[in-house]
């Protein structure tokens, strides 16, 4: 007999189960077509995100099944001439994520097929968008992510939403008040776009924005991730009232929330940095007991981010692209620090961050195109203060003694990803000395560690020879293979056989040695393979 | 920590593992120190026994809270859990009544994902078959279902 967790007593069982199959669209169809309580519990999984697989947007009929009469009749006006039957379910209640831009794609894809007038499509886009808008609230849906894109030129967005749309979120108390996941991209040239002008079109396209941004921090306290990107930026306080009010929202919002945990801020092309970030980073003072993670991308030093100092429980760093005198100034203790750099970085930076976070220090990326600069500082200090590493990320290092020590002195280490300069082997003396390195890092390798990763190592350079010496009980390994290709695949069988741990192994070779390795090992992409900080 | 399963058969256990399950510490903590066993009357022995050797490999794991859903680092079941949940179905589905009952989010956690695995690429008949339902649809409710939804199948 079946468990009763499928049979209709535990619905909150199966429906966590089905939560393990989020994304899992055909999975999550099979299990719509098993039998009756299956399809009622497996539905409103698979149309949490339709938007998300735009290759299809035929769903779409099914949402305009369930308007009014007089609303359908309105899209014969337009061309759209199709049947829409009643349909099983309320389908747009089971809407969780609303990606405006998604939105639009689809909606445009789904046209496309429709047969319909081609007439004023851009006209009837903006309907439909409404529509599905209106269907959404009016069905009950609450939403669990929100992507909002405020921006100017191509209007296809934000703009679009017409007044009653707008009026209805602006009542609907429960479309916003589960929402979990908020992301606001704002474009500034919008706002300084046709200023002298003042047009009515401008003046209400800020008014929609504003009025939504207001509903949101009126109605959705319980964002637990907030991400704001701020693009082509130029702030000007004398021109850019609306932008101004647009800030103190998202301030607003910020001061609003009960919990947010993560806060994610991107700047791109930001043309006047030392404008600071207006404020919006000395919100966060008001999350500062529940803050946990914060990301930063492409952002300049600012002294509002000494704000984070006040974050008593912010433990996860992770920045890209960034000012590193941001990492100088926070004395937090770091859990999880990443740090990602197109140039190099300097760790002398991340010294005194590093000796406050101590054994609290369980995973560090450090991730850049040139070699690191102040690298032994940064080995004593992590060798010293920092020995519950679990995660490992340096690129560009110098395999150096001090390194090797401090790699074998990290008892919890599971993860390493490395990458050292590999030399052109011109005489007898650089090889010895590679050779002789590369058998020393294989020895510093601690019992513990279960996943290698050497693919940025360009050309492999005795690999072979490190996994002979290799104790380690590696179950995941990755490497660029190089020359030498029969070699390295012979010492990788012989790892494989003389440790029997290792599972996954992800190597750039083809034909006859994949087939050859594969009766050995599972093969599988680097992405499939990487695991992230 | 004393515990009586479904059949009366006795447990002794450390705190610190009974404290995984928030049941178990709610109780502990309103009841304070106390001779008298805690009775499980929704857990039989075996099943008692296996929630014991989670509870005991993963006693120093960090607390995981309610709320606290987010990002994990890898999707990978851990090769200690992987083994853990290689047990027939029946054990499997006790063991998720049980981790429901008793409060224990990561083990909940775990075996509701392995049995989502048991589903994953499976077609409605295969799923059936695993998991022995019945099919109690019409022919032309399925087809209903079928046609409202086939936008899933195209991908």
């Amino acid at each position: 007999m079946a468990s009763k967790i499928f049979m209709g007593d535990m619905p909150e069982l199966m429906e966590k189960i089905f939560k393990n199959l989020n994304n899992e669209i055909y999975s999550l169809h099979s299990c719509a077509l098993v039998s009756r309580h299956w399809c009622k519990m497996s539905i409103p999984q698979l149309w949490r995100n339709p938007f998300l697989f735009s290759k299809s947007p035929k769903f779409i009929s099914k949402y305009i099944s369930s308007l009014e009469d007089n609303d359908k009749f309105n899209l014969k006006e337009y061309g759209i001439v199709d049947d829409f039957p009643n349909t099983l379910f309320n389908y747009a209640r089971f809407l969780k994520v609303l990606n405006i831009s998604h939105l639009n794609a689809c909606v445009e894809q789904w046209m496309g097929s429709a047969k319909f007038n081609q007439q004023d499509k851009d006209k009837l886009k903006c309907h439909i968008v409404n529509l599905l808008l209106k269907i959404f609230i009016e069905s009950g849906a609450i939403l669990y992510r929100l992507d909002l894109e405020i921006y100017e030129k191509d209007g296809n967005n934000f703009s679009k939403m017409n007044s009653e749309v707008i009026y209805l979120i602006e009542q609907d108390m429960t479309f916003f008040s589960q929402l979990r996941v908020l992301s606001v991209d704002i474009v500034q040239d919008f706002f300084g776009f046709n200023l002298d002008s003042d047009s009515d079109s401008e003046y209400v396209y800020s008014f929609k924005a504003i009025t939504l941004l207001k509903t949101l921090a009126k109605c959705a306290m319980e964002i637990t991730e907030f991400r704001v990107n701020l693009c082509d930026f130029d702030y000007t306080p004398q021109i850019c009232n609306n932008l101004a009010y647009i800030i103190n929202l998202l301030e607003s919002i910020i001061q609003s929330q009960k919990h947010l945990q993560l806060f994610n801020i991107s700047c791109t092309d930001l043309l006047d940095p030392s404008g600071g970030f207006y404020g919006i980073i000395l919100a966060l003072n008001s999350q500062k007991t529940t803050l946990k993670e914060i990301i930063m991308n492409n952002c300049d030093y600012s002294t509002e981010f000494e704000i984070l100092k006040n974050c008593e429980n912010l433990d996860v760093i992770r920045i890209t692209q960034c000012d590193e005198e941001i990492v100088k100034i926070l004395n937090n203790k770091i859990n999880i620090l990443e740090i990602n750099s197109n140039d190099s970085i300097d760790a002398s930076n991340i010294i005194q961050t590093l000796e406050s976070s101590g054994s609290l220090l369980q995973r560090l990326k450090l991730d850049m195109r040139q070699n690191i600069k102040s690298q032994s500082s940064l080995i004593e200090t992590l060798m010293t203060f920092c020995p519950n590493i679990t995660y490992l990320y340096i690129s560009r290092i110098k395999l150096s003694n001090q390194l090797l020590e401090f790699i074998k002195s990290l008892r919890n280490l599971q993860f390493l990803t490395i990458c050292w300069d590999e030399p052109t082997i011109r005489t007898r003396a650089i090889k010895n000395e590679l050779e002789s390195n590369i058998i020393k890092f294989a020895g510093s390798l601690p019992s513990t560690l279960q996943y290698l990763d050497l693919n940025k190592l360009q050309f492999g350079l005795f690999i072979d020879i490190l996994l002979d010496h290799c104790d380690a009980p590696l179950k995941s390994l990755s490497f660029h293979i190089g020359h030498n290709i029969e070699k390295k695949i012979e010492a990788l069988i012989r790892f494989y056989t003389r440790k029997m741990t290792l599972n996954v192994v992800n190597v750039n070779v083809f034909g006859k040695n994949k087939e050859y390795l594969e009766e050995y090992v599972k093969l599988v992409s680097y992405n499939s393979f990487v695991v992230d900080c | 920590v004393k515990l009586t399963s479904s059949e009366g058969t006795e447990f002794i256990i450390d705190r610190k593992v009974a404290e995984k399950s928030v049941l178990l510490k709610n109780m502990l903590e309103d009841v304070g120190e106390s001779d008298m066993a805690i009775p499980l009357p929704n857990v039989t022995g075996p099943i008692l026994n296996k929630v014991i050797d989670y509870c005991t490999h993963h006693r120093d794991d960090p607390f995981v809270s309610q709320e606290d859903d987010s990002k994990k680092v890898s999707d990978d079941i851990d090769d200690w859990d992987a083994e853990f949940c290689k047990v027939d179905q029946g054990t499997l589905f006790e063991l998720i009544l049980s981790a429901n009952y008793l409060d224990i989010k990561p083990l909940l956690d775990l075996t509701c994902k392995t049995v989502a695995n048991m589903i994953k690429g499976k077609t409605p008949d295969e799923i059936r078959k695993t998991f022995n339902i019945t099919n109690d649809f019409t022919p032309e409710e399925e087809e209903h279902v079928r046609k409202e939804n086939e936008w899933c199948e195209e991908r």
